[in-house]
């Protein structure tokens, strides 16, 4: 079956439909400016990296974007519905998804269940229904089963479906939480450091499933990543922010090649 | 709870322990429901089937309580509020108001309900020492407003006059009738709380125990689910209480103590914060623990009242928390486990995760 | 007795009940900022100090009377030894229930100290039952009279306590190692174990400190209210209460708070109903909670 029956096949060209806008978006803690009137554009079907030295504001900028943090100034755009002031439930109801720097699964579930959370959204009978186990609900449970293993053996996780999520290896949690987050049909997701941590091999795994995310089932992608390595071969085009401004913008070769980066980045290997 | 064998399609006699591995929910549902139906057969003098009647009143608090703290994982430590909310509401329709035991046993439900999610709207901006103070407080707030009100609520003397539960024209005077329509509400109660924990809505509550920020941005409506959990164990609470209110045919502050939801808490604890079944096991340990010390105490120390059961349960609760913090049997059956895959694998079993940690 | 005195009657009493939930407030901050957990038993070690004292100072009957304890202490010498024992208590009770329980989650922890609480309040139960024990008042003598309103003199002992101990802490936090350690752990415990503070022993030590404090308070306030088994509670959850208003790690905030919610619960109880003494506190928790979890000191709360 289908993983991605609701996202319209992507479009060749790149020019085309903008997915989401942060338009001036601004974050303030206790006086200190994380996220200083960053303005970005995210085209569909396109992999987009946001780089930056540590703590330029970049899981900041994801936090705004699902609704985590609230915004101090600027608007969000996303597939033409205004984000500002909404929860994060419904931001991704709308098709935002993402996973997290130090991975938040539900430790005290299993794997398969971890995922089937990511199908709430998708689903809807609630407390009196399940109390009932009214037929419905239960026709609606079994999708929600048979599409979050789909999920999980798209990330080739499917024969660790009963291992409680706590008890699986950081790479493998990884991978977990990437599955959850596409069981909720995301038409646009936010991968915030998903190398780090993982082995040579797994790398290499994630640079072929990103890529497969996005031409198979037409998912635009926003990446946090300091695995240059794997931002330069991925990435369609690179957003560089420090102190919380944007300080490039461009294909990755542009960007290596601008000024203003290498001097962000000074000492470290770009 | 599916009665059908998905795979045989009927339950037939060559299946039943398949049955039985496909449907352990439902089994053990419909094993506990028969032993609870001939238990009386043995049990028959009047006190000890009082006790039942109480373990039953407890596991309808404990199963709700355990909805909200175990598997929601939001501390309430004022619980004894919602039972009481049902036993006064009841206890006044009936005797003041000469409404008939049922609508008042729907309205005191309805209210109580109605009271859990507007008290929730507020306290649940709370989280951890936050909600479980405020809970307590809430709780003291209560012992205060029927202690003094006395116009309503008869005050210490408590609310006279409650009539005998009836249904239909027998009016239920025995203790095995109470028996009986305590555990039917009981057992229920239980179906209904089985059929969410393992529904897309169990999930989410659970998920939200584990990560609220991760379950809110996979969709799950966190502070709407956590009123309703609040507000559905708070109906759980209000019938247990309506129960206890024809049952005593009187209501008393006493009974709706914050030491009563602390009493709640470690049989949810002893049972295994987020077990279904689990509460009921804490419920009934725990409520014949209570009367066991009840005759116990004053035979060790001369007079020592019934309340000097608190030492016991606290020396309980803290020893289980710290020793098998997901309660008795979950922390037993994790050692038992614990012991004998050492004993099997003990010969040097390499750490799978070892060459994928950072 | 004219408004004016009534009133000034009112802020006497508000201050001397305040006082004590200050002390108990200072309990509170001082073992949370070290160790961060919320112990609920706080209010009982007020109990048990004041009880303790009781036992030594004069012939009481424990275990409903099975034995009887006939020191007679002079009055002096029993505060110190009850101060010790209780001290002595909150130390065990951290290496036998607090320190087996570390990295356990936030409703692990609360549950812990829950438990705590209601076995010490079972404990007291059994060795001094139900009764209310007095003590006699430290200075005999005629009250203070000012502007028609009286202030006993053991309301002066108590809110002059209250200073000594505020001032004696505030020196000892500022100008002593060990005090500069323990807010080392307060700030950082993981930086404060790199710069060779042990945080076992620091988390040992504010327990000792937050039992110290609240034996003191339990014993200074006895004389004007009595003291039984199950008072502690209520002192926990108004110390509680005040400690909140330090958002559980500002000291002098904390002091603040437990003065107010003396005021608040005085005065409420003076003008409005005497019956909802108790539910003024907690209505003063809930609006302050609530206030704060939804505006400037929100993340903080919310987080704790």
């Amino acid at each position: 079956m289908s993983v991605q029956a609701a996202v319209a096949p992507r479009t060749a060209q790149k020019s085309a439909q903008v997915v989401l806008e942060a338009r001036r978006i601004h974050k303030v803690f206790g006086g200190l400016v994380a996220v200083n009137n960053l303005s970005f554009t995210v085209y569909e079907g396109e992999i987009l990296a946001i780089i930056g030295p540590n703590g330029a504001g970049k899981t900041t900028v994801f936090n705004l974007l699902t609704g985590v943090l609230p915004l101090d100034g600027g608007e969000i755009i996303f597939r033409g519905h205004r984000l500002n002031g909404l929860p994060p439930h419904a931001i991704a109801r709308l098709g935002m998804a993402r996973t997290f720097q130090n991975v938040h699964l539900f430790d005290n579930m299993t794997v398969l269940e971890n995922v089937m959370v990511g199908r709430h959204p998708r689903s809807r009978y609630g407390f009196l229904e399940a109390a009932l186990r009214v037929p419905w609900a239960r026709r609606e449970e079994q999708e929600i089963r048979e599409h979050s293993t789909a999920c999980l053996e798209l990330v080739g996780m499917a024969d660790l479906a009963d291992e409680l999520a706590g008890n699986l290896p950081f790479g493998q949690q990884r991978l977990v939480e990437l599955a959850r987050a596409l069981a909720t049909e995301p038409a646009c997701l936010l991968l915030d450091e998903p190398a780090s941590g993982l082995s040579h091999q797994e790398v290499a795994a994630l640079d072929a499933l990103i890529r497969r995310l996005r031409d198979e089932q037409g998912i635009t992608i926003l990446l946090i990543e300091h695995d240059m390595h794997l931002v330069m071969g991925i990435a369609d085009r690179v957003v560089v922010i420090n102190y919380g401004e944007k300080i490039a913008e461009g294909t990755p070769e542009e960007v290596q090649a601008d000024e203003r980066v290498i001097a962000a980045y000074l000492g470290e290997d770009l | 709870m599916s009665t059908v064998n998905r795979k045989t399609g009927l339950p037939g006699r060559f299946q039943l322990a398949d049955w039985i591995t496909h449907h352990q929910n439902l089994a053990a549902f419909l094993a506990l429901a028969a032993m609870l139906a001939i238990l009386p057969l043995w049990v028959t003098n009047n006190y000890q089937r009082s006790i039942l009647v109480f373990i039953g009143f407890n596991t309808m608090l404990t199963v709700g309580l355990s909805l909200l703290m175990g598997y929601t994982g939001q501390i309430s430590l004022g619980h004894a509020v919602f039972f009481g909310c049902g036993a006064y509401i009841t206890g006044l329709l009936t005797a003041r108001y000469n409404w008939s035991p049922w609508p008042a046993i729907v309205a005191a439900a309805v209210l109580t309900g109605l009271l859990a999610y507007l008290v929730g709207v507020p306290i649940f901006k709370l989280r951890g020492h936050y909600l479980a103070m405020a809970t307590l407080g809430l709780n003291i707030i209560f012992e205060t407003v029927v202690v003094t009100e006395t116009g309503w609520t008869g005050g210490s003397n408590g609310l006279l006059g409650i009539p005998r539960l009836s249904i239909g024209p027998w009016v239920l005077k025995s203790e095995l009738s109470y028996y009986y329509v305590t555990w039917a509400m009981t057992l229920a109660i239980l179906a209904v709380s089985l059929n969410i924990v393992n529904s897309r809505v169990g999930r989410a509550l659970r998920a939200i125990h584990a990560s609220e920020l991760a379950a809110g941005t996979m969709g799950v409506e966190v502070d709407a689910f956590k009123l309703k959990v609040l507000t559905l164990s708070a109906v759980y609470a209000s019938l247990a209480g309506s129960l206890f209110a024809f049952y005593l045919q009187i209501v008393t502050p006493s009974s709706f103590s914050f030491i009563f939801s602390i009493e709640l808490v470690v049989m949810v604890a002893v049972g295994g914060l987020s077990s279904i079944w689990g509460a009921i096991f804490g419920a009934a340990s725990v409520t014949l623990l209570g009367e066991a010390l009840r005759n116990i105490m004053p035979r060790l120390v001369r007079g020592a009242s019934a309340e000097a059961e608190l030492l016991a349960f606290g020396l309980i609760l803290v020893i289980i928390m710290i020793f098998m913090p997901d309660g008795l049997t979950a922390g037993v059956a994790k050692r038992l486990r614990a012991r004998r895959q050492a004993r099997r694998e003990a010969p040097g079993r390499t750490e799978q995760s070892a060459d994928a940690m950072p | 007795m004219s408004l004016e005195s009534q009133l000034l009657q009112y802020l006497f009493a508000g201050l001397t009940l305040g006082s004590i939930y200050a002390l108990i407030a200072l309990g509170f901050v001082t073992i949370y900022n070290v160790t961060g957990i919320v112990n609920f038993a706080q209010g009982d070690f007020a109990m048990l100090g004041a009880l303790i004292t009781v036992t030594l100072y004069q012939r009481t009957g424990l275990f409903n009377r099975v034995i009887t304890v006939d020191l007679q202490l002079p009055l002096p010498l029993a505060i110190v030894v009850a101060v010790i024992l209780t001290t002595l208590i909150g130390v065990v009770l951290y290496v036998l229930a607090i320190r087996p329980a570390r990295g356990a989650s936030v409703i692990s922890l609360i549950i812990i100290t829950i438990g705590l609480s209601i076995a010490l309040r079972g404990l007291g139960l059994i060795i001094w039952w139900t009764d209310p024990y007095p003590l006699p008042v430290f200075t005999p003598g005629p009250p203070i009279e000012i502007a028609g309103a009286v202030l006993t003199r053991q309301n002066v002992w108590v809110i002059g306590t209250m200073l000594a101990i505020v001032i004696g802490l505030y020196l000892f936090f500022e100008h002593t190692l060990l005090g500069k350690a323990l807010r080392a752990c307060a700030v950082n415990r993981d930086a404060a174990r790199l710069m060779g503070i042990k945080a076992d022993q620091m988390a040992l030590f504010s327990f000792a400190l937050g039992a110290a404090v609240s034996a003191i308070a339990g014993i200074v306030i006895t004389p004007s209210t009595f003291m039984a088994y199950d008072s502690g509670t209520l002192l926990s959850l108004k110390g509680f209460v005040a400690a909140i208003m330090g958002g559980l790690t500002n000291a002098p905030l904390a002091v603040v708070g437990g003065l107010l919610l003396g005021l608040v619960e005085a005065f409420g109880a003076g003008l409005l109903s005497s019956a909802y003494k108790d539910a003024f506190a907690f209505l003063t928790m809930f609006v302050l909670l609530l206030v704060w979890a939804s505006g400037l000191f929100g993340r903080r709360l919310v987080e704790a």
